[in-house]
């Protein structure tokens, strides 16, 4: 194995070091997990504020239950996001196969046959996406605006600009099954969770699309597979966006040309606030879900206190221009950290015994992003 | 820099927090309910309200040729409702063989302005426009008036003056949809509600909405309360429905909520059954669409009153015809029909319908066709 290849990069990067208190501390720091104690401030805040309202049951259910599609539209794009790639079409996907979902329900079809249909329709916008991204070369953001565009003109022509009602109740019990009021998109959405952390953290796949992420080029070099990578990323975010689609549907109890839009940039907001959490500025599932439920949190607590229009605006910017600032420290911080490892690994080669021991001393600095 | 980076995200909450806290919502009157009287004559109008209209609101006859192959010019501004709008303009049209051209205006300020521009450019036969004040197009709406263009609107704050022939569903109506509004609550609820209105400031239309609201709720139980709610339309499907939860959560005494428009409805349903306020709060909107009427069907909303979609885009057509052959605009223009849909008299939920049985019969006697 290359020892500056991004193969190494990829396994060496940030490591908890040290023994168990040490890794603890890390863990459990500010730099790490921040949000979470923002979190904390909030439910304070708002408990001390609205106390006959905020810290009950009802308010966590609600919180969890108001942001489950945006909590699976936020965690479809930690896939690309973690592989350098933009989706900006997961809004056009939601709402075209909420649109699907409800055309094929009211034309007689049944509940699941209709929705694997959505599925694979939604995996097909995948292809297109990944096509014009990795096959073209489109960069991704153009790219998959694009395509976004093309899904809105679908959208319309699906629905002759009208919302449709006949047979969606068919899908009723997705959002009326519950656990104690909790319904069960919210389960849905820590499903995903689950197996994205587990694909980010505990595989190979999930290493090579972060190794991806940080630098395409060195993991080509690195025999890395890249464009698969890109590829089927632009599949996951689809997939999972034509899900939360489904959800959709059986929430609102329509077909509606005008529902998917809106949840783009919520999504965004909360996967690149996760990204400053937990996983040292790269995306990762449990930083988006902590995101998501921060900012659900604070919106359901100003909606409880009745607060005037303009609040949750100024909250929801202000929070994306920071976490959008600790990400940029934090990427710079990274590459820094890497550029430091591969310039004393390779002292070390030339002189082992020069460079043995002793504090490690930066030679070339990272140019700013 | 992280450690310091994660205080300033404290601070700002903290900040925006307080800053929100001096501000309050707007809050009505003192506890109470209506008395015998008011609750009868709500009950009396609400009576009236829930039959079928029979009349369209024009008897008088054209009485000359209505010339046909004229091109009308129907502004749409994008959304679903103005679509259905669209759709229906042009089946009247075509009944008089006119071509029904639909713009996508769209909503936002520069869009309506260069697509009227767009149409004042190439003159047609007569224009249609849906929902915009004229100060959005003034300059088109001279260019037209110069070149003789008959100019009709539908559900705008603007008189018919100046280039404007004719209006319909103007703030007056609206008002007479917001007391529709308190009769149906103060029958349903004999008298002992409190009800959150929701506002949306991006619709003067809806200000005529809550006024009429006001009137008739004050006249009828002066001592009911209610309360304001402000929304914006972006949050119309994503936000607004945790929004009015946290409201009714914060106000447990709120019993009804009345909404600007219907299209608020979306995810309100839902949002109250998570909250187990599903059986607790009903609702009320108005310009019912079929996601509306479903909800109705299934007992998710209480009633909405419909906007008489075919009656008002026929009678704009009709203005049309009259103006084109120089007779008088709508001679006994009463206001457009009304209804009052709740699950007993909502016909196919899934469709958007006409609320006089045999419009199209009424319109083809008053242009003298088939």
């Amino acid at each position: 194995m290359p020892v500056n290849g991004t193969r190494a990069a990829a396994s060496s990067l940030p490591r908890r070091a040290g023994g168990f208190a040490r890794s603890a501390s890390r863990t459990l720091s500010v730099a790490n997990i921040g949000a979470v104690y923002v979190l904390v401030v909030a439910i304070i805040v708002f408990s001390i504020w609205e106390p006959g309202t905020f810290p009950r049951y009802e308010t966590f259910a609600s919180v969890l239950n108001d942001n489950a599609v945006t909590a699976l539209l936020a965690l479809s794009l930690v896939v690309p996001l973690a592989a350098g790639v933009f989706d900006l079409s997961i809004g056009f996907t939601l709402g075209a196969s909420n649109l699907l979902l409800a055309t094929l329900l009211g034309n007689g079809w049944g509940a699941w046959p209709a929705m694997a249909v959505v599925a694979l329709v939604a995996l097909g916008i995948g292809i297109v996406n990944a096509v014009v991204v990795v096959l073209f070369q489109i960069d991704s953001f153009i790219g998959t605006l694009a395509t976004g565009s093309l899904l809105q003109g679908l959208i319309l022509a699906l629905s002759n600009n009208q919302t449709i009602t006949a047979g969606v109740d068919k899908v009723g019990f997705l959002a009326s099954t519950n656990l104690n009021t909790v319904t069960l998109p919210v389960f849905v959405a820590l499903a995903v969770a689950v197996l994205l952390w587990y694909l980010m953290e505990h595989t190979a796949t999930g290493r090579f699309l972060y190794a991806t992420g940080l630098g395409r080029e060195q993991a080509r070099l690195a025999a890395i597979r890249v464009r698969g990578l890109q590829f089927g990323s632009l599949l996951v975010s689809a997939l999972l966006a034509g899900i939360a689609g489904i959800l959709v549907t059986a929430i609102v109890g329509a077909g509606s040309p005008t529902i998917g839009p809106p949840y783009l940039i919520p999504a965004f907001a909360a996967a690149f606030l996760g990204a400053t959490q937990v996983r040292d500025g790269m995306f990762n599932a449990a930083g988006t879900i902590v995101a998501v439920l921060l900012l659900g949190t604070v919106n359901t607590g100003l909606a409880l206190a009745n607060v005037p229009l303009w609040t949750p605006y100024v909250f929801n910017g202000g929070v994306l221009i920071v976490a959008l600032g600790l990400r940029g420290l934090q990427s710079r911080r990274l590459a820094r950290h890497e550029l430091d490892r591969r310039a004393r690994a390779r002292q070390a080669a030339v002189d082992p015994a020069r460079h043995q021991s002793g504090p490690a001393r930066p030679v070339l600095r990272a140019r700013a992003r | 820099m992280v450690r310091k980076s994660s205080a300033i995200l404290v601070g700002l909450i903290t900040a925006v927090l307080l800053v929100a806290a001096c501000s309050s919502g707007s809050s009505g009157n003192s506890s109470g309910g209506g008395n015998d009287a008011n609750v009868a004559a709500a009950d009396t109008a609400v009576a009236k309200l829930l039959k079928t209209p029979t009349n369209v609101g024009v008897t008088v006859p054209i009485g000359k040729q209505i010339p046909a192959g004229k091109r009308i010019v129907f502004m749409s501004c994008g959304t679903p409702t103005c679509a259905l709008l669209g759709k229906i303009t042009q089946q009247a049209g075509a009944l008089l063989r006119w071509n029904v051209q639909v713009v996508n205006a769209g909503v936002t300020p520069e869009s309506v302005h260069a697509a009227w521009a767009r149409v004042a450019s190439n003159p047609p036969d007569g224009v249609i426009g849906i929902a915009y004040p004229r100060a959005l197009f003034s300059e088109p709406l001279a260019m037209l008036k110069a070149h003789n263009v008959p100019v009709v609107e539908c559900c705008a704050p603007d008189a018919a003056t100046n280039g404007i022939d004719y209006v319909t569903s103007t703030p007056p109506e609206a008002v007479v949809y917001g007391r529709q509004y308190a009769d149906w609550i103060i029958h349903d609820t004999k008298g002992n509600a409190n009800v959150v209105f929701v506002d949306d400031k991006d619709f003067p239309i809806v200000a005529s909405l809550l006024q009429g609201f006001k009137q008739e709720y004050r006249k009828l139980c002066p001592k009911c309360q209610y309360s304001v709610l402000e929304a914006a339309t972006t949050e119309v499907g994503t936000t607004l429905p945790s929004k009015i939860v946290g409201y009714l959560r914060s106000h447990p005494d709120v019993d009804y909520v009345a909404l600007g428009f219907d299209a608020m409805a979306t995810g309100v349903p839902q949002a109250l059954a998570s909250a187990g306020l599903a059986n607790k709060v009903k609702f009320i909107g108005q310009d019912t669409d079929v996601l509306n009427k479903t909800y109705i069907s299934e007992g998710k909303q209480a009633a909405s009153v419909a906007f008489p979609d075919y009656e008002g885009m026929y009678r704009l057509i009709d203005a049309l015809a009259r103006l084109i052959t120089g007779t008088s605009v709508a001679p006994d223009n009463t206001a457009l029909p009304s209804k009052l849909y709740v699950k007993s008299n909502l016909g196919d939920p899934s469709k958007n319908q006409p609320l006089v049985p045999d419009y199209l019969n009424q319109f083809k006697h008053l242009w003298g066709i088939g």
